[in-house]
């Protein structure tokens, strides 16, 4: 029973894997034939028939050798490529009747890919071959378009010949190699070498272009080369005699030299429009004009230079004359504050450098004026002398307005520290009253020395700074000093007051320990002695705060800021 | 005279509601706290705003308390002495008991027949201050209680005033929480720390300028013999230069303190400071010498007032002179002032305690200092006349207290813990004996 059933089993399975052999080889089968199929239209395409259609324009030269390239790639491919195709189909076909489906699998990609190839290659041969015979067409319609460029341009320069001077017999060269250019042409065309005419229609275009480049740009180089700069190089020429006549000078002005310089750029010039080169030609006309704009410059500067120096003649004249007599008028000042102050020897010596500086500036002004009296005079260099000098007098009248400034200050630094005196002694009398306010026991010997000895000093300054005449420079530094005194002062009496204050604080506050800590009487007791009796508030106070803090650590704080929120 | 005791003084002024706390000790008076605030319900010296007057009251008060750390419960009150009658009186009972001793019975028989005819709807006795006690022609008694006689006879000077006054004080005093423990006169207080016992005793003019009113009193043998109430002071100056300078009333209150001299001798034209004046951007410049004039015209007005009326009594000719004192006689000058108006010497009271060095405080500290310094008969007839109840206070009781309330406060926080603690433990307990 078993057996019958393995036995139908195998059965089963060998017809099983027949029909999927079978069904694989159909497959196969399809695939050859659907590659075959595609074969067959690459031998159906029209080549054939494009090569005989050329062969029969029996095309010549360059046409002919390209022509002849292209029929080569089409054997290859129809006697080699399509029938290695071929060959590789009936090997696929082979091993599919023979159960090699692997090897029928990769011939089968092969003949695939070597299809797409082939049909590659017919399609650019095809193109090609297409691109030949439309060569010749082309080629007419396009000698038709170069011709009217040409006869434009022949036209523009015949019309507008003297607008080329001398470029214009290397223009008519270039005219005539362009027409010879064209019998090539159709030399080329006759003997049916159409790629070859196609070649020369090329570099006719580019030589018109060439042309149309000349014709743009050379008119105004040849105008600038004959008309303009010639008349710039007369311009110059005229506008340094009128500089001359003026009685001006140009300093390292050679026109000689210079005109020669200009005649030989303009004649290389002429070379390169005549050569054609016009790169060169660009370049050098730009060089001249740069020069005469150079030139022309100078001898504006020049022309104007004169002007100028007249005018800061006038200024100069102007600015001694006001300078002279603002030092005249500050030495007279210097003579009235003399009177009422002793006056700084650098003030002074500031003075007579000033004198002097002008003496200085005077002659060197004095000799520009001597120079300008002479005809050949180049007023540029005059101009920059004067400016300089100009500057060096608005030093001088800095200088100036600072002493006058100075000097001014005198008065007004002396009425500032009076004024601030007066505020001192407000402020004295109200430390006094601050004092007298808490109706203290009394003040100690080192405050109220130090407060007469403020006292004094402002005293002594206001009798100072009364006197007729005086020195305004001590005075300033007693002020200063003076000023750090009162402040001090003001802040030893804060401390004193505060200090009685909180020792009145600490003494009503430090009583509830009297029975409790048996040092606290003594305490209080060498406190009030400092307070009423040594009038030392800062000791007593402290002396309480350190006994206080011993019993409870928080209190002198808390009294403290108590204190200072009632203040 | 009372020993070993803490006392309060409580002086309603015009300006200012001052109280101090002071603790006698071994027959030394210490002030340990001061509390000042400023007075919003009181004019001219006497209470107008009853609410206002109780406000500035409790904080004055709290201001002390914290200061001395001591618990504030009855205060020595002084009273202006505005429309006050100093009138001599006598009065005279017998002694009708067993025994023929004077007992406290018959001193109060006696201060009743003294000042029969004087309380009655508007007027009420302030104070009694006896001269002299006879018994059965024996004189110079002062205090007769334990003596044996038939006759009783008192010599005293009863002073008396406006009802409305003394009640609106013990409305205050009593709405504030606090209780009287002596009324005092305001000039006798002040007398009695302003006046030497020389002064007090040959005769001295005290004059307390204040803020709202100046109180003029003559002290005769230890005695207020005359009394009167100029109702102008300091405030009156600083309103002139308020409206004279155009200035504020703080600034000029400011400048009056900082600049102002009573006496114009004794200022410079040349001295000036600067004013901010109402509607001006920038201060003005004033000199002192015009200040002063401002000044000194308000005060020769005052002097000039009362000394017509000290004229009327000869008061003037007094050995001690003129003794200013009060917040108003802080300004520089007034003693030169005073000297040439009144020509006779002056000067100035300051009072020497710590904490409380202003002439401002002499009424509060006077208050203390007579309270403290008054025999016990004085003490005795204090609480007769005007009905008091006062208690001493001993400071080492007070002080021991005082600190241990402190403690307890430092510890309050442990306590409340350990008291949230027990009670936890409480619960716990209660329910462990629950399941039990």
């Amino acid at each position: 029973m078993n057996q019958e059933l393995l036995f139908i089993g195998i059965m089963g399975l060998l017809i099983v894997i027949y029909f999927i052999i079978k069904q694989l080889k159909n497959k196969h089968y399809a695939v050859i034939d659907s590659l075959d199929e595609k074969k067959s239209q690459l031998f159906e395409h029209t080549i054939d028939q494009q090569v005989l259609s050329i062969e029969d324009l029996q095309i010549t030269g360059e046409s002919e050798k390209k022509f002849l390239s292209l029929k080569e790639d089409w054997k290859r491919i129809e006697t080699v490529l399509l029938s290695q195709i071929e060959n590789s189909l009936y090997e696929a076909e082979k091993c599919v009747d023979q159960y090699r489906l692997k090897k029928a699998s990769r011939l089968e990609k092969e003949i695939k890919d070597n299809i797409e190839m082939v049909k590659k290659n017919l399609e650019e041969v095809d193109s090609d071959l297409q691109a030949v015979l439309k060569d010749h067409e082309n080629n007419l319609k396009e000698v038709k378009e170069t011709k009217n460029r040409y006869e434009t341009i022949r036209k523009n320069l015949l019309t507008n010949s003297f607008a080329y001077g001398e470029a214009l017999e290397g223009l008519e060269d270039q005219l005539t190699v362009i027409e010879k250019k064209f019998n090539s042409f159709y030399d080329a065309t006759e003997a049916r070498d159409y790629v070859g005419a196609k070649n020369i229609i090329t570099s006719i275009h580019n030589l018109l272009d060439e042309m149309n480049v000349y014709l743009s740009e050379l008119p105004e180089l040849v105008n600038l080369q004959e008309e303009i700069f010639p008349t710039d190089v007369d311009d110059l020429e005229n506008a340094y005699g009128k500089i001359q006549q003026k009685g001006c000078e140009v300093a390292d002005f050679d026109l000689k030299k210079i005109k020669n310089e200009l005649i030989k750029d303009l004649n290389d010039l002429e070379t390169e429009i005549k050569t054609l080169n016009l790169n060169n030609a660009n370049r050098l006309s730009e060089k001249i004009d740069t020069k005469l704009e150079t030139y022309f410059s100078i001898i504006e500067t020049e022309f104007r230079a004169k002007d100028k120096v007249i005018e800061k003649q006038t200024q100069l004249r102007q600015a001694f004359h006001y300078f002279e007599k603002r030092l005249h008028q500050i030495e007279l000042e210097f003579d009235r504050l003399e009177q009422n102050y002793v006056l700084d020897k650098q003030m002074k010596t500031e003075l007579t450098d000033l004198y002097e500086e002008i003496a200085i500036e005077k002659e060197t002004y004095q000799s520009i004026e001597d120079q300008l009296a002479d005809q050949t005079i180049i007023y540029s260099l005059i101009n920059d002398r004067l400016d300089s000098l100009m500057t060096s007098l608005e030093t001088i009248h800095k200088k100036i307005t600072k002493l006058n400034e100075n000097l001014l200050n005198l008065r007004t630094r002396e009425l500032a520290i009076k004024e601030d005196l007066k505020m001192m002694e407000t402020k004295m009398r109200e430390l006094k009253r601050k004092i007298e306010m808490h109706h203290l026991p009394g003040l100690s010997a080192e405050y109220l020395e130090y407060f007469f000895y403020v006292t004094d000093h402002i005293e002594s300054l206001k009798k100072e700074i009364g006197q007729l005449k005086i020195d305004m420079k001590s005075i300033g530094k007693s002020y200063q000093f003076l000023k750090e005194d009162m402040k001090d002062l003001e802040e030893k009496t804060e401390i004193l007051i505060e200090s009685a204050l909180l020792t009145e604080q600490y003494m009503q506050y430090i009583r509830r320990y009297q029975e409790s800590n048996e040092t606290v009487e003594e305490v209080m007791e060498k406190s009030y002695i400092l307070f009423t009796e040594e009038y030392e508030y800062t000791r007593a106070a402290t002396l309480l705060e350190e006994k206080l803090e011993e019993i409870e650590s928080d209190s002198v704080k808390r009294i403290k800021e108590e204190f200072l929120a009632k203040a | 005279m009372i020993q070993n005791q803490i006392l309060a003084s409580l002086d309603i002024g015009t300006t200012s509601i001052k109280v101090i706390i002071a603790e006698i000790l071994n027959g030394k008076m210490n002030i340990i706290g001061v509390g000042s605030e400023k007075s919003k319900g009181v004019s001219k010296g006497i209470i107008i705003d009853i609410d206002e007057t109780v406000e500035a009251i409790k904080n004055a008060v709290a201001q002390a308390e914290a200061k001395a750390n001591v618990k504030v419960e009855q205060v020595i009150v002084g009273v202006p002495a505005n429309q006050l009658v100093i009138e001599p009186r006598h009065a005279s009972i017998k002694i009708s008991n067993e025994n023929n001793e004077i007992s406290e019975e018959h001193i109060i028989n006696v201060l009743e027949k003294l000042t029969q005819n004087i309380n009655d709807v508007d007027h009420s006795v302030y104070g009694i201050l006896p001269e002299e006690f006879i018994v059965d022609g024996f004189d110079e008694i002062k205090d007769p209680r334990g003596m044996v006689g038939i006759n009783l006879d008192l010599e005293a000077f009863v002073l008396s005033g406006p009802k409305t006054i003394l009640h609106n004080i013990k409305k205050c005093v009593e709405r504030s929480g606090l209780k009287i423990s002596d009324l005092v006169i305001q000039p006798l207080a002040s007398a009695s720390v302003a006046l030497s016992e020389g002064e007090k005793s040959f005769g001295a003019v005290l004059v307390d300028v204040g803020g709202g009113q100046t109180t003029v009193a003559a002290i005769h043998d230890g005695k207020l013999k005359y009394s009167f109430v100029d109702q102008e002071g300091g405030d009156f100056i600083t309103r002139d230069i308020s409206i004279v300078l155009n200035t504020t009333m703080d600034q000029a209150e400011k400048i009056k303190r900082e600049h102002g001299y009573a006496f114009t001798d004794l200022t410079s034209a040349d001295k000036t400071f600067k004013v901010k004046t109402v509607g001006n951007k920038d201060p003005e410049i004033i000199d002192e010498k015009y200040l002063s004039e401002i000044i000194e015209a308000r005060v020769a007005q005052i002097f000039e007032t009362t000394k017509d009326e000290l004229d009327t009594i000869g008061a003037l000719d007094l050995p001690g002179g003129i003794i200013l004192t009060g917040g108003g006689s802080s300004i520089p000058g007034l003693t030169d002032l005073a000297e040439e108006i009144f020509e006779t010497a002056a000067k100035i009271y300051i009072p020497d305690f710590m904490g409380v060095r202003y002439p401002s405080f002499t009424n509060a500290v006077g208050l203390v200092n007579y309270a403290y310094k008054q025999d016990e008969i004085q003490n005795f007839i204090n609480r007769g006349t005007l009905g008091l109840n006062n208690k001493v206070v001993n400071v080492k009781k007070q002080r021991e207290q005082n600190l241990d309330d402190d403690k307890d406060n430092q510890h309050d926080l442990s306590r409340k813990k350990e008291n949230e603690t027990s009670w936890f433990s409480k619960i716990k307990e209660f329910f462990i004996s629950f399941f039990d």
